[in-house]
């Protein structure tokens, strides 16, 4: 206290007052008690009674009363009174009129709620520090990416084991780790072989973060120990927070691993990718996984670096002594560190935070998408102020009379705006809180179904901080045009109680409506096209048959790299499947058609122009089975690729490279050589959406051909073309039979193939369902703001629409008087969203499934229920004109 | 005479530079050094005190009076309390000389 200034000390020391105020005015109480006593006793002395004493010392004293509310002005006390008293006022003034106020909060908690789920997603995806001492000097090491495809290589891609040594033995970095994350098949103890992302990481990798873990020890240094340390989740969930769970032995890929460590419970992990199971030694992985990483490749890059700088040296020189580590490796190890356009790879540092927040490849991108997701909140936001303002408009309409007669009274300006203001803040609390809580919830929502343990969204003190500015700023400045018409009222016309007719029609009030209105046609249209598409993707002719296809998928993630079982597998599945009653042919493909084409594609294929190709490997029987038809040359029998794979192209390559491929090689990466082109098939559809079809390649090879198994990732897809009605039957048989062949395999998801294609489409579907949200959203806030305006102009009108009453006009006219306005603000709307919906839609049937037809059944739905809001929305309003009687209304304030 | 508006500040602090004191106290301290010619409306003492103690001139402590053992709120002078005084004190001074100057010259 001694340290402030004096200005601050008085602050302070009166605002410790207002916080002691009922002590204070006890106090005061007491020493005016005090006087009046001594002032008595001294009358008394001079021979009064005491009775008339005490009347002497009153006299003296003046108005009692009066000199302690002065002295209480003085200390600044009276405001603290005032508050409690406008807070009561206001809690009552809410109370009188229950509808409106709910219908605020609750378009503010809408508002808030949104903002409050958004930002606390961003914030725990990107902007949350990672829980770990001093993270601000954790930097993530790039090695650049090669050129590829005509495409300029990008400066974040993954490094190699060799280079990881030499980053770390530098001497830039106090320490550093690397590790890459992968799926694997575990066996927990309470579930059998499911599959779990597992963190392969150098032994370092607590050391640099510098994390204490909650139980345990982290990983051996030598690295070599077949150990892992567990997710603080995974404890509690699947080892049910046993107390020894630490000593325990699990299973990766069939490699037992005992459990050294529990990680502490805030720390998910540094990758954003799904809930990381545990932490094992990177060293061991070979053992453990079917992609070993070679350690002793310096071409091969796929460990991700988190190395700690020191802190008291800067970024600019690691930078240029990593360039210099970049230059000395480039001279050493030409072939490794040359990429294909011959210029050297290069090294780049970026903070562990910046990585988060978007400082990497798509770094932009996000950047784009966090503002318009921005612009969007401020949309929301805005929509739902002015709602707020709508109705808070109307009240004071209301309240006008009363002002005026207050100030007439002499009540301030000041003591009034107090007073309104703080209706303004209750509400702000209510709709703010209720706001915050619908976020919490939102959060929970979106976390459960779409984050999944990869990060934190829990809000923490930075998204409430955004959501007490967004609250308080949101009714502060929308609170002040209601004010300024309960206040800036003209004394004289409001005591006579004259409707304010020319501020009934406003032309931004209107406006706000019909920009509400629009946006709700747009989004009602956008979220019934998505609805629709949903509903028509089942139908879409997809290129082949869908029905009566089955499809297995086998995971061989067991096997790992057994170069013996593993293909013995894959060629096993197709075996028995061929031989089960029912099964017309048997296919199978390394990719899901329509699901993720590109993984992989840079080591498979090299082609020769700058094609935007999509590929697959498949066998020989695939096609037949998902009736693709061939448009020239011949499929190649199983025999014909039992030992080198062929090519086959879609009609979509042949019109890319012009005049007919068969006949011709095709360059393949390191690990296919050449490949002939055999035969050009039909298009089949790559997407969902009605995108064109693009340039597809087939590479055929041999069920289980030993050389593609081991490079190709863990995964196989089997198809199988069945007679119609057959499906149940041998979906089961083929598990009874793949369950008593191979005991050890993970369980294959034997699926009807539509059923695969609406679990690709979940993303698109949670997006047309969240369309669909947002523009219910949309419709309650457009209709919120409707009642707004009608309420207002009712309550405007009242006194002059009580005269035409009186005069003869018939309730249905007073209506009508009311609703015009309202219902020609709404119909300009409706007709901007619905203009505004068809270049939408053009651009959105690319990336909506089923083609986003464009389909005037969406535009008449939309307006219908458009049209059905507003009607809710005007009813309370108009009955309200309509009911009006006359009698009363011309004693209207 | 009633105390002139404006002065009651000044004479509050004047009193309080010579001893510590309760609100009683100084008011009958005032009438006392007047010689009972200024008669305070004593009431209005309180805002006085309560808005000098919110400036920082005066500081009230809770003490016990000694001969009625009773809870009271005793006033002192603050540093800053004694350089308004003495700077308000030569303001008053060369305005009543002032005054005296034109008061002097009538006939």
């Amino acid at each position: 206290m001694m340290l402030l200034p004096p200005i601050l000390r008085r602050a302070a020391r009166r605002l410790l007052r207002m916080l002691r105020w009922s002590r204070a005015d006890r106090d005061l109480r007491d020493e005016v008690a005090h006087h009046l006593e001594e002032a008595a006793a001294r009358h008394l002395a001079a021979g009064l009674s005491p009775a008339a004493a005490r009347r002497a010392a009153a006299l003296d004293f003046g108005g009692r009363d009066r000199w302690l509310e002065e002295t209480r002005t003085a200390r600044g006390v009276i405001w603290l009174q005032h508050l409690f008293a406008d807070g009561r006022y206001a809690v009552r003034q809410m109370r009188s009129t229950p509808v409106l106020t709910v219908v605020a909060a609750l378009s503010l908690a809408a508002g808030i709620g949104v903002v409050v789920a958004v930002v606390a997603l961003i914030n725990g995806a990107f902007f949350k520090p990672l829980p770990v001492p001093a993270p601000e000097e954790l930097h993530r090491v790039y090695t650049s990416r090669d050129v590829f495809q005509g495409r300029g290589g990008e400066p974040y891609g993954w490094s190699s084991y060799p280079d990881f040594e030499d980053i770390r033995d530098s001497g830039i970095f106090t320490a550093a780790a690397a590790g890459f994350h992968v799926s694997a098949a575990v066996v927990g103890p309470s579930f059998g072989p499911a599959r779990r992302t597992v963190h392969w990481v150098t032994p370092d990798y607590f050391d640099v973060l510098r994390l204490r873990l909650a139980a345990g020890r982290p990983l051996a240094p030598g690295g070599y120990e077949p150990e892992i340390v567990i997710s603080h989740r995974v404890w509690r969930r699947d080892f049910q927070a046993d107390p020894e769970a630490v000593g325990r032995v699990i299973e990766v890929n069939g490699v037992p691993l005992s459990v050294v460590g529990v990680a502490p419970p805030e720390f998910l992990g540094t990758v954003l990718d799904g809930e990381i199971f545990g932490w094992a030694p990177l060293l061991l992985q070979p053992r453990t996984a079917i992609y070993g990483v070679p350690f002793d490749d310096r071409g091969s890059r796929r460990l991700e670096i988190l190395a700690r700088l020191p802190a008291e040296s800067s970024l600019a020189t690691a930078r240029a002594r990593l360039d210099a580590l970049a230059g000395r490796l480039a001279s050493a190890h030409p072939e490794a560190w040359r990429r294909r356009d011959d210029s050297p790879h290069l090294l780049t540092i970026v903070p562990e935070a910046a990585v988060r927040a978007g400082g990497r490849p798509g770094g932009l991108a996000m950047a784009s998408a966090l503002m318009s997701i921005g612009l969007l909140l401020a949309g929301v936001l805005l929509v739902a102020c002015t709602n707020v303002a709508g109705l808070l408009l109307a009240r004071a309409l209301t309240r006008r009379h009363e002002v005026a007669v207050r100030l007439t009274l002499g009540a301030s300006r000041a003591r009034l705006t107090a007073q309104l203001l703080m209706e303004s803040l209750l509400l702000a609390a209510l709709g703010g809180a209720s706001g915050w809580l619908l976020g919490h919830w939102l959060t929970r929502l979106i976390e459960a179904r779409f984050v999944m343990g990869a990060f934190d969204p829990a809000p923490d003190g930075r998204v409430l901080a955004i959501t007490m500015v967004a609250a308080l700023g949101c009714t502060v400045v929308f609170g002040l045009a209601p004010l300024r018409l309960a206040l800036g009222a003209d004394i004289r016309s409001a005591l006579q109680r004259t409707a304010a007719a020319g501020r009934t029609r406003s032309f931004g009030r209107g406006a706000v409506i019909a920009v509400q209105v629009a946006a709700a046609t747009l989004l009602l249209v956008a979220s019934f096209t998505a609805a629709g598409g949903m509903r028509n993707h089942q139908r879409m002719d997809p290129g082949f048959q869908m029905s009566g296809l089955l499809v297995a998928q086998l995971d061989r993630t067991a096997f790992r790299s057994d170069t013996v079982r593993s293909p013995a597998y894959s060629a096993g599945v197709v075996e028995l499947a061929a031989a089960l009653p029912g099964v017309v042919s048997v296919g199978s493909a390394l990719h899901m058609p329509m699901g993720d084409f590109r993984a992989g594609l840079d080591e498979m294929l090299q082609p020769d122009s700058a094609l935007n190709l999509a590929f697959n490997v498949v066998t020989p029987g695939f096609f037949q089975t998902l009736e693709l038809r061939v448009a020239s040359g011949r499929l190649p029998r199983p025999v014909e690729v039992r030992d080198s794979p062929v090519a086959v192209v879609s009609r979509a390559y042949a019109r890319a490279v012009g005049g007919n491929p068969v006949g011709g090689m095709l360059r393949g990466g390191s690990r296919l050589g050449r490949l002939p082109v055999v035969a050009v098939v039909d298009d089949a559809r790559t997407h969902l959406t009605e995108a064109p079809a693009e340039p597809f390649v087939y590479v055929v090879r041999g069920a289980g051909a030993p050389a593609a198994t081991r490079t190709f990732q863990a995964h196989d897809n089997v198809f199988l073309r069945v007679r119609p009605g057959a499906e149940a039957s041998v979906a089961r048989a083929l598990v009874r039979g793949l369950r008593q062949r191979f005991p050890e395999a993970l369980p294959p998801r034997v699926r009807p193939f539509s059923a695969v294609v609406g679990e690709i489409t979940a993303y698109q579907e949670a997006g047309a369902r969240a369309a669909v949200a947002i523009g219910a959203v949309q419709l309650a806030l457009a209709a919120v703001g409707l009642y707004g305006m009608l309420l207002f102009m009712a309550v405007a009108r009242t006194r002059e629409l009580g005269i035409r009453l009186a005069l003869g006009a018939r309730p249905r006219q007073a209506g009508w008087a009311v609703a015009r306005e309202g219902v020609a603000w709404s119909v300009r709307g409706t007709l901007a969203g619905a203009l505004l919906a068809v270049p939408a839609l053009l651009v959105g049937r690319y990336f909506l499934i089923g083609g986003g037809a464009f389909d005037p059944i969406n535009f008449i739905a939309a307006v219908l229920t458009l049209v059905v809001a507003a009607v809710a929305a005007a009813w309370a309003p108009v009955r309200r004109a309509a009911g009006i009687a006359p009698a009363a209304a011309l004693r209207h304030e | 005479m009633d105390v002139r508006q404006g002065t009651l500040d000044l004479l509050v602090l004047r009193t309080l530079a010579e001893e510590p004191a309760h609100g009683w106290a100084i008011a009958q301290r005032i009438e006392m050094l007047s010689e009972d010619a200024l008669r305070l409306n004593q009431g209005s003492l309180y805002p006085a005190l309560h808005k000098l103690e919110d400036g920082g001139y005066i500081s009230g402590k809770w003490g016990i009076a000694e001969d009625t053992r009773r809870r009271v709120k005793v006033y002192s002078l603050t540093a800053r309390g004694r350089s308004r005084l003495s700077a308000e004190e030569a303001d008053w001074r060369a305005y009543v000389q002032a005054m005296e100057l034109v008061l002097g010259g009538q006939p």
